[in-house]
């Protein structure tokens, strides 16, 4: 894997986009790996009872798929410090999902290289589903030598 | 369920926001990592290879920034989004009910906030609080918004993380 620096991310910078395609299985999967039993995401009687579509995409699914896009981008020698998620729209298993960023600030604190990104996911029928906001860190060049 | 049971439930609820609960106390599995990355569809090694890992500054397995355990109370079959509830449970003689509202309940939005990796092994404290409790007109009536907060702790009593979760009622 490549190494990202800070030095080499600027503001603007996109980030490689993650695709999703979520089955039922899926969602159960989730379910269970997560001890959420809420059948809307899994039971369509259910999600009908309570005027969804069908059985919706996790919330949180959604966003640890925001979360596996900024590891991915930075490696395993950047942190994830913050992400937040706003939950605007549904997703349905068959959708084709996208998960999207770009970098939006970068600046020094406490001595750590910090980037600041937009983060939003959306499928074929709404561009966004959720919208975000991600920090992270990346190393700098500079580390590990004297300033 | 009917709105004057809600509205008491709810009530019931209001007069516990801001307290903070014992905490639950819980060691992270390895198992429960894997389980959680199967279902993300996350295969970076850092998660599941210990040869890997080993390598990495994080020098073993850690989990991916997001799971925080299973902090789960002792009702077997409730989880993460009831967990209010249960932890009410002492105070409250409306299980039930909560169950039927947090079961329908979307997810507003989530806030995460990351300080130290999570390792299999560890043992971490989960402090539960409610912070807010709204009730709005929307676009499909009346709706409720819960603000919650989890605080996860080490050991050494150092922040792990914190998830700030809304979840909205109808």
């Amino acid at each position: 894997m490549v190494r990202l620096y800070f030095e080499d991310v600027n503001v603007g910078c996109e980030i490689p986009k993650l695709v999703k395609k979520p089955t039922i299985t899926q969602l159960v999967r989730w379910a269970g790996a997560t001890q959420d039993p809420a059948r809307i995401h899994y039971d369509k009687d259910r999600s009908q009872e309570v005027k969804l579509p069908g059985p919706i995409v996790h919330g949180l699914l959604k966003c640890q798929w925001l979360i596996q896009m900024l590891t991915l981008w930075i490696g395993d020698d950047g942190d994830v410090k913050k992400v937040s998620c706003n939950y605007r729209g549904m997703d349905l298993p068959g959708d084709n999902i996208r998960c999207t960023g770009r970098v939006s600030k970068k600046y020094v604190e406490d001595g750590q290289g910090c980037l600041e990104c937009e983060l939003w996911l959306g499928n074929e029928r709404e561009e966004r589903t959720v919208v975000g906001v991600g920090t992270v860190v990346l190393p700098r060049k500079s580390d590990g030598q004297s300033e | 369920m009917d709105k004057d049971k809600k509205k008491e439930i709810i009530n019931e609820l209001k007069k516990k926001i801001g307290l903070i609960l014992e905490p639950m106390i819980y060691e992270v599995g390895r198992g429960e990592i894997r389980r959680f990355i199967e279902a993300v569809e996350d295969d970076n090694r850092l998660y599941f290879d210990e040869e890997y890992a080993r390598k990495t500054r994080y020098g073993g397995i850690v989990a991916p920034p997001g799971f925080f355990g299973l902090p789960l109370g002792e009702v077997p079959g409730i989880g993460i989004h009831l967990d209010m509830g249960i932890l009410l449970a002492p105070f409250s003689k409306n299980l039930p009910g909560w169950v039927d509202i947090m079961e329908s309940a979307v997810n507003g939005s989530t806030e995460f906030e990351f300080f130290k990796p999570v390792r299999p092994g560890d043992v971490l404290l989960t402090y539960y609080r409610v912070i807010d409790i709204k009730e709005k007109e929307g676009k499909l009536g009346q709706m409720v918004i819960f603000t919650f907060e989890q605080t996860f702790k080490d050991k050494i009593n150092c922040l792990v993380g914190i998830l700030r979760t809304t979840l909205i009622t109808y």
